[in-house]
């Protein structure tokens, strides 16, 4: 043992080390950040609790008026059928510190017509796929141009337009958040994709898949996430409405099924960094990109 | 209070972690990213930290952790790097191979086990807690890694086996 460290010892004094600088002090101000935005995702969790509690608690009525007006097990008293034993729906994960616009939280800012009171969201786990393995190659900071380039390329057959960066709730500048319009013959339906690094730890395993589900909400109807490896998660969401900016949203068909906006989604190829042909090609390809409010 | 004792415990720390951390990775920036991220997190939750048993096997712990999410990092998107790790200015009496290039050689976890058995000096069941595996594991692969250094190395001295025979 004692030869293993001399010899690290001689090891170590032929590399001579530079010298430490400010380092304890820039690790203040990193770790002041990481508590800043720990702060801000618990903040953000018991903003959303707390709104449940007081929609819930107006729904019910004051002092618990009507609580009790239910009538017994069973749902005989004119309420919703009784759900069979053992039925129960997944837990609903609700989401603190997710990606931009999510939670239904009406990332447009404006009233949605097809939208009727706060949007109610529940995410689950609906399995798992192989990430695989990035093509060699240089990457470049991934870019909203870069991601529509990449997304066109991922996406099935059809004609795509009403490219737009977005800037959502929650997103940073560097969060890439765009939106297109998929036509697979059957009218242009939207869809909108985040990628989206997330806080320190507490990340699925890399390969999970989410599902959330906004039923009151049409730009953000159902949410695919594929958690990638680094706490990356990328958000596909499929609408059931288009959106035409101050004109509002018009119906339309979703243009992806889970499975498709799953495969898409999982591309290895997903980062905040991305293969620089996609980067590069899409700032050819979309040099003047729209910006959504959304 | 608590700010002066986080700056007593980094300025202890910062030295020892940096040198463990270029002992695994054989790169001085990278080390002292490492570092430095290293810090940072133990800092973001000192009130805690402060209070466990041992605040340096807790950063050593944080360490590997930044170095293995470093690594997969790498290995999943990053370029070979365009310059060589900083290897320091090799002299021909020098160009054998070092303790340091056959640590190297070495999978991340048992490059770990050796640095903080043997460099820092940590317990075999400190060692295992920072690792995340069984003292037992922390044993039998530091047995076959100093094994596996030695046959790099093309020694055959006994001292490289001296611990590991009490």
């Amino acid at each position: 043992m004692g030869d293993v460290r001399v010899r690290f010892t001689d090891d170590l004094a032929r590399h001579p080390a530079p010298p430490l600088g400010d380092l304890v002090q820039q690790s203040m101000v990193q770790g002041r950040r990481l508590r800043r935005r720990r702060r801000l995702a618990q903040f953000g969790a018991g903003g959303s609790a707390l709104v449940m509690v007081l929609v819930v608690g107006l729904a019910v009525g004051p002092f618990g008026v009507g609580a009790n007006d239910v009538g017994p097990p069973g749902g005989a008293a004119g309420g919703s059928p009784a759900r069979p034993v053992g039925s129960a729906p997944p837990s609903p994960v609700q989401r603190s510190d997710g990606p931009p616009g999510l939670m239904g939280v009406d990332d447009e800012g404006r009233a949605n017509p097809f939208r009727a009171g706060l949007p109610t969201s529940s995410t689950t786990v609906i399995g798992t796929v192989r990430i695989g393995v990035v093509p060699d190659g240089d990457l470049l900071p991934t870019t909203p141009q870069g991601a529509l380039e990449l997304l066109t390329r991922l996406l099935p057959e059809g004609k795509t337009s009403g490219y737009a960066s977005l800037q959502g709730s929650g997103a940073g500048p560097s969060t890439p958040y765009v939106q297109l319009y998929l036509d697979r013959g059957a009218g242009p339906g939207m869809l909108r994709l985040s990628v989206y690094q997330g806080g320190l730890g507490g990340n699925p395993a890399p390969g999970t898949v989410e599902l959330t589900e906004v039923p009151d909400n049409c730009v953000q109807n159902k949410m695919v996430t594929v958690h990638h490896p680094d706490g990356v998660q990328v958000n596909l969401m499929i609408s059931t409405c288009v959106d035409w900016g101050a004109k509002g949203t018009l119906p339309a068909r979703p243009v992806l099924s889970v499975d498709e906006a799953t495969a898409v989604a999982a591309s290895p190829m997903w980062g905040t960094k991305l293969p620089a042909e996609f980067v590069v090609t899409g700032s050819k390809r979309f040099p003047s990109l729209a910006r959504s409010n959304g | 209070m608590a700010d002066e004792d986080f700056v007593e415990f980094a300025q202890a720390a910062a030295g020892r972690l940096r040198d463990a951390a270029f002992l695994m990775c054989r790169d001085w920036h990278l080390a002292q990213d490492l570092t430095q991220t290293t810090l940072a997190k133990v800092y973001a939750n000192w009130r805690r930290v402060r209070r466990a048993d041992d605040p340096h096997a807790y950063a050593r712990k944080v360490l590997l952790r930044c170095l293995i999410d470093q690594q997969r990092r790498r290995s999943s998107r990053e370029l070979a790097m365009s310059a060589p790790p900083d290897r320091g200015e090799e002299h021909p009496a020098e160009l054998r191979m070092t303790l340091l290039d056959a640590v190297a050689t070495l999978p991340l976890r048992d490059r770990a086990i050796i640095v903080l058995r043997y460099w820092d000096d940590l317990s075999v069941e400190t060692v295992a807690e920072v690792v995340g595996v069984s003292a037992a594991v922390v044993k039998s692969q530091s047995m076959r890694s100093l094994s596996r250094l030695r046959e790099v190395l093309g020694e055959t001295r006994a001292e490289l086996f001296a611990e590991e025979r009490h």
